[in-house]
Formats: structure tokens, sequence, C-alpha cells
């Protein structure tokens, strides 16, 4: 496992500096995370551990630009992010980054198939006459082009978490972030799709970072970071 | 996708729920668009056949019911007036055209009219073109021979030849009750085309038929019957001393008139009910009503304007109606708004998930408001359509009820407003849940499950 300081040396896609998160709450301010300088390379894949309520997730909120810091820079793909505009960060997200969820969270209404190729659309990259082929092959990739039209009810969990790696993988980001991506699954199933995840990546090029609590998961990554208990929700006066 | 191809999609994917919230918005606008239709096109066909004519001179009373009893025969008349006033106002020449009329009788509840064959310069006034009978320009000219309107040959499947009798009253009573002129039975020697003006469903003859079926049965006239030479009638009052002695002199006279429609003398206890003019000039109406105010128990009326208060009244009602219309709308409008916060508190993580994968807030805002036109445009063309749809079906009922026509108006600014207004509202209430949704805070709801 590497540390902090290790990981700032690296050849990077990620760089965090001086980052704090805080929320005020009852006139108070917490602080949900606090990391002075962090650093992911590019193309390899990062397990990221910690006991529940270190920060996992919102160090995948904020690489990913959905919120920002309270302080500090993060830094993806060469675009400090942290600085960018809401409708920036959108498009940002968009255009390199694709996000895995626990829960899959594919639209009930469309169909595996339009799930996949939504995503091309907030992007731009794919022109939209050839969204639809796309995502086909995208779910031929993950095992799936028989199940293209069906929609997510139709589909099991092992199914729908395939068609959610076809659509984070639909606009070939740089970066792929999974948070607890195998939660959800069966035991059996958490090797087939951490498989799965891991080799799209490394097709791709892109760089992996997985949140997760388990050891199954962690040990298919390259490398480990595991955030301090001192994340933890510290109060700060 | 589209934000409008996803919006489809959310939409398909809850039918019964959007079906019932573009209901609610086609019933307020079918409300409104009815309402606004039919009072807008009575209005027209109001002024249509009540503008016809300057002046109208009938019994005093009350000139809306006199004006509802000469023009559009839906209702008893407020009583007759004296022939006299008939003779003086033919010798007048301000006076370019009168048409007089006498009711008391009806067949199978369409009302008897007589009157002349000027009768039809007020079918033409009110549509704009002659009237046309089968057999053609056929009028009743001898006593008891009878025209019949459209709706009444319809209704009552009398042919040209056929012959019927009246009864007594403008309502069709049992048999036990009503009393009828078997003695004088109406040949029809010809019908109408139909001109929906209330012509449809009346019957005309000439004036001596009604003034021969009364003087046969003198106490069911409306006023007294009494000679001419009696002068200074009883006009329009309900006196009988003289209804007896009358009767069996009525009669014959009444024969002999019939011999001579425009007689200027007419029978003998002969009544008009009342009469409709066209002046000259607007200085000869004045004149007349002038000269016709001077006299007891007759009024000059001008239609138009009591048309424009009948209509007034109306208005009255018409404005409570189109309120509850537009509440109606309004609540419709509140539904779509519940029922997108429902669909965006429901889909929270959906939207969250939207916008972690790429989506700005304007697609989150768009895709819901996409959803709420769709919803307002299609309730309102609905409610448009059912709207015209319900306007023609009661003025269909009014004219086999009353008679009176609603010539509906073409599809038109009403309608267009009314859309144009449901669908701005309804995008109002649709931009609040998706105003809401798309300020969700995202992260809240990817948090995974613990």
């Amino acid at each position: 496992m590497r540390t902090f300081a290790e990981m700032s040396e690296a050849p990077d896609m990620i760089r965090m500096s001086d980052v704090k998160v805080e929320f005020r709450a009852g006139g108070r301010s917490f602080t949900l995370l606090d990391i002075p300088n962090l650093n992911f390379r590019r193309g390899a894949t990062f397990g990221l551990s910690g006991p529940s309520g270190s920060g996992k997730s919102t160090l995948i909120n904020l690489i990913s630009g959905l919120i920002r810091p309270t302080s500090g820079t993060v830094c993806v793909d060469g675009v400090i992010i942290s600085d960018l505009s809401q409708r920036r960060r959108d498009a940002f997200r968009a255009e390199r980054i694709g996000i895995v969820f626990q829960s899959f969270n594919l639209i009930p209404a469309l169909t595996a198939r339009d799930n996949v190729a939504l995503a091309m659309g907030f992007s731009g990259k794919i022109p939209p006459h050839q969204r639809a082929e796309k995502a086909a092959e995208l779910l031929d990739r993950v095992g799936l082009r028989k199940r293209m039209l069906h929609k997510p009810a139709a589909l099991s969990h092992g199914e729908m978490q395939r068609v959610s790696i076809a659509r984070a993988i639909a606009n070939r980001p740089k970066l792929l972030l999974a948070d607890e991506p195998t939660a959800s699954l069966e035991p059996g199933l958490t090797v087939t799709i951490m498989d799965l995840l891991v080799s799209v990546a490394r097709e791709d090029g892109a760089t992996l970072l997985v949140a997760s609590h388990d050891p199954q998961v962690l040990a298919r990554m390259d490398e480990l970071v595991e955030l301090p208990s001192t994340n933890r929700a510290g109060i700060a006066p | 996708m589209t934000p409008a191809g996803l919006a489809v999609r959310y939409l398909v994917s809850r039918p019964a729920l959007n079906l019932l919230t573009a209901l609610g918005i086609a019933v307020g606008v079918s409300l409104v668009i009815a309402v606004a239709t039919l009072s807008t096109s009575a209005q027209k066909s109001t002024q249509e056949i009540a503008g016809g004519y300057q002046l109208l001179v009938a019994a005093k009373g009350s000139p809306a019911q006199s004006v509802l009893s000469t023009l559009f025969f839906m209702e008893p008349p407020t009583g007759n007036i004296p022939t006299e006033i008939y003779d003086e106002l033919r010798a007048d020449p301000g006076a370019q055209v009168i048409v007089p009329f006498n009711f008391g009788d009806s067949y199978r509840g369409h009302p008897i009219v007589g009157t002349t064959k000027d009768y039809r310069s007020v079918i033409e006034a009110a549509t704009g073109r002659q009237p046309v009978t089968t057999p053609l320009n056929r009028w009743a000219e001898a006593p008891f021979e009878a025209v019949l309107g459209a709706t009444v040959a319809r209704q009552t499947g009398l042919r040209v030849g056929d012959t019927f009798t009246a009864l007594h009253g403008f309502v069709e009573l049992p048999k036990d009750l009503s009393e009828d002129h078997a003695h004088s039975p109406y040949t029809v020697v010809s019908i109408l085309e139909q001109a929906h003006t209330p012509a449809d469903r009346a019957i005309f003859t000439t004036l001596e038929s009604i003034w021969i079926t009364h003087a046969e049965n003198p106490h069911l006239m409306n006023g007294p019957v009494a000679t001419r030479s009696e002068a200074a009638p009883q006009e329009g009052t309900n006196e009988h001393q003289h209804e007896e002695e009358a009767a069996h002199q009525g009669h014959d006279e009444a024969r002999e008139a019939g011999e001579d429609a425009h007689a200027r003398t007419p029978v003998r206890g002969a009544r008009i009910t009342s009469l409709l003019v066209h002046g000259r000039s607007y200085a000869d109406v004045a004149r007349l009503v002038a000269a016709l105010g001077q006299k007891e128990s007759v009024q000059a009326i001008y239609p138009g304007r009591v048309a424009t208060q009948i209509m007034g009244y109306m208005r009255t009602g018409e404005a409570v109606l189109l309120a509850l219309a537009w509440l109606s709308i309004v609540i419709a409008c509140i539904a779509v708004m519940i029922s997108l916060l429902a669909a965006s508190i429901e889909r929270r993580r959906q939207i969250a998930t939207l916008r972690a994968i790429g989506a700005p807030r304007s697609v989150i805002f768009r895709v819901l408001f996409i959803e709420a036109g769709v919803i307002c445009v299609l309730g309102s063309l609905a409610g448009a359509a059912l709207g015209r749809l319900t306007a023609r079906v009661i003025a269909a009922k009014i004219e086999a009820t009353s008679g009176f026509h609603i010539d509906l108006l073409a599809l038109g600014t009403t309608e267009l407003i009314t859309v144009m207004s449901a669908v701005g509202l309804g995008l109002i209430a649709g931009a609040v849940p998706a105003y809401l949704a798309c300020r969700e805070d995202v992260t809240k709801q990817l948090a995974p499950a613990s």
C-alpha cells in the first residue's frame, strides 16, 4: 500500500493538493475529507478503501466534479476541475469520466441499449446516428448483446451492472470511477464483474478507481489507497 | 437521446397517470371552449335574427318576452294588439315592410304562426338569402293553407297535400286537457328549406286562418273578440264581456276575410299579436316609435336592443361558467405540477444518475418541462375538440328542444387563446417541479446504500 507522499510522485491522472471538504450544520463546521496531497497514476487501477465515513464516496464525488472542495485543488487529466463552473464540470464528466454505481442506477424507462446510448448524448463525442450501434457493440463487449432491448426490470443484478459498466465506458473515458460496484451483487458475481471492469479499463487504457470494502475487489487492483480514519467527519472549530 | 426523447419515454412509462392528468386539462379546456363558443355563437345568432328588423310592435308587457315570442317562437306573447295598428302602419309611408304575427295554436309542439308572405323577409334578414320552399315560391295564401318549417316537416312526417288539425295553445297537452280545432284542418301547401332559424320549427299560415279558427272558438282568443265598428278596442286585455255576442258574427266575417289576406279591414274581432316593422329611414322609425308610444297597451321595441339586453343577462351566467371552467383549468395545471413533482421525487436517483453521467441541469429541467408541455398540449387539443363537440351537441339539443338554432362559429381565436393559455399555465406549473428537480443534491441521491 502506498502513502500519499509516494502517490504524489507518480505520473498522474488525478492530482489533489490541500483538499478539504467541509459542511456546516447547526452552526458548526464538519470536515468530511482532508487530503494534503494525493495523486493517481494514469492507466492504473486503484482500490480505495477505508472505514465507513472515511470519505471514499466524497472523494469519488470530488474527482468526478459532482462536488467542489471547500478548499484545495483537484486536477483531473490535466484540468483543474475544482475551478470549473458547474456547467463545465458536467461537460468534463460527460466526456472524460465514466461512473459505475453500487445500485446500477439505470433508467427504468429505457432499454439496456438506450441506457448506454443516453450517456453518449451528453458528451457529443459520438454522432446521434451511430449511438445505437455503438451501444450495441458495448453491450456485446460486456456479454449482453442478446439482452440489449430489455428494460432494467427484465435484467438480473449482474446484467444490470454489466449495462452500467457499458454505459460508463460509452464515451471511452480516461477515468473510470466505481463506488462499491459489487455491493448489490450476489457474492458469486463479484469476481466476474470486477474482472470485467478491470479488463475494460485496461483495454481502453483508462485509469480505474474503485471504492470498496470488499477484499475480493481490492485484491484485483494495481494499487490500494486507504483513506485514513482521520477523515471521518473530523470536527473542526 | 435528446431530452424530448427521454421525456417521451418517461411519459409512456406511466400512461394512466399522464392520461388522467391530460384529461383534467382537457375537461377544463373543453368547458371553456364549449361555454365561450356557445355564448358567442348564440349572441351572433340572436343578433342576426333580432337585428333584421328595426321595430317590434306588441302588446305592453315584457319586451324580452315579446322578442322571444315573435322572433324566436319561444315564449307565449304578451297579448294582442288591435288590427288598427297594423292598418295605420301600412298606411304610413315611413314603414317600408310590416310583418304581422298571430299566435295561439300549435301542432305537436310546433307553433302555428299566422302571418303574410312578408315573413320571408324575416328569414332572409337572418340568413342573408331568400327562403326556398318546395314547391318553389309557394306560400300560404288562402286560409288554412300551411307552410311547414323544415324541422316540422321532418319531425311530423307531414308532406305537401297532407292535412292536420291544430291544437289551441303553445304546448302539446294530453288529449283530455287540450282543445283542438278539428273543424278547421290545415293543408300543407309547401315546405321551407332548412334555414337554421326559428322558422324551421314553425308552421306558417295566413292571418285569417287564426282569426277564423278563433272566431269559431271565441273563448280561445287571447283578447276579446270585437267588431271593428266598436273601435278603440280593449287592446291586449282579457276582457270577455263581448265574446259571446261577437262569436257568431265574427265567424262569418272571418271566412269572408280569408278571401283577401291583405284586406285592410279584417274579420270582426280580429287581433294581431305583434308586428315587425322596417322603416324607410331611422328618422321614420323614431317617428313611429314616438307615435306608437302614445297608444295605450302597445309597446314599440327595438328588437336588436332587447336581444342585446337578453344577451347581457346571459353573459352574467356565462361569466360564472367561464370562471368555473378556468378554475378547473388552473386546478388541472396544479395537478400537472403535483404529478410531475411526484415523478421527480420518484426519479430522484435517476435524475442524480443523469447528472452524474454528464447531463447538465438544463437537460433535467427540459425533460420535466417537456413532459408538462406534452401533457398540456395533448390535454388542451383534446379539450378543444371535446369543447367543440360539446358545443355542437348542446346546440343541437337546444335547437331540438327550443328551435333556436345556434350557428357555431368557425374555429377561431377563442379556441386558440384557450389552448395557448392552458398550455402556458401548464408549462408554468411544470416549471416548478422541473426547477426543483434540476437543483436536487446529486451526491445525496447517489450515496451507496449502507
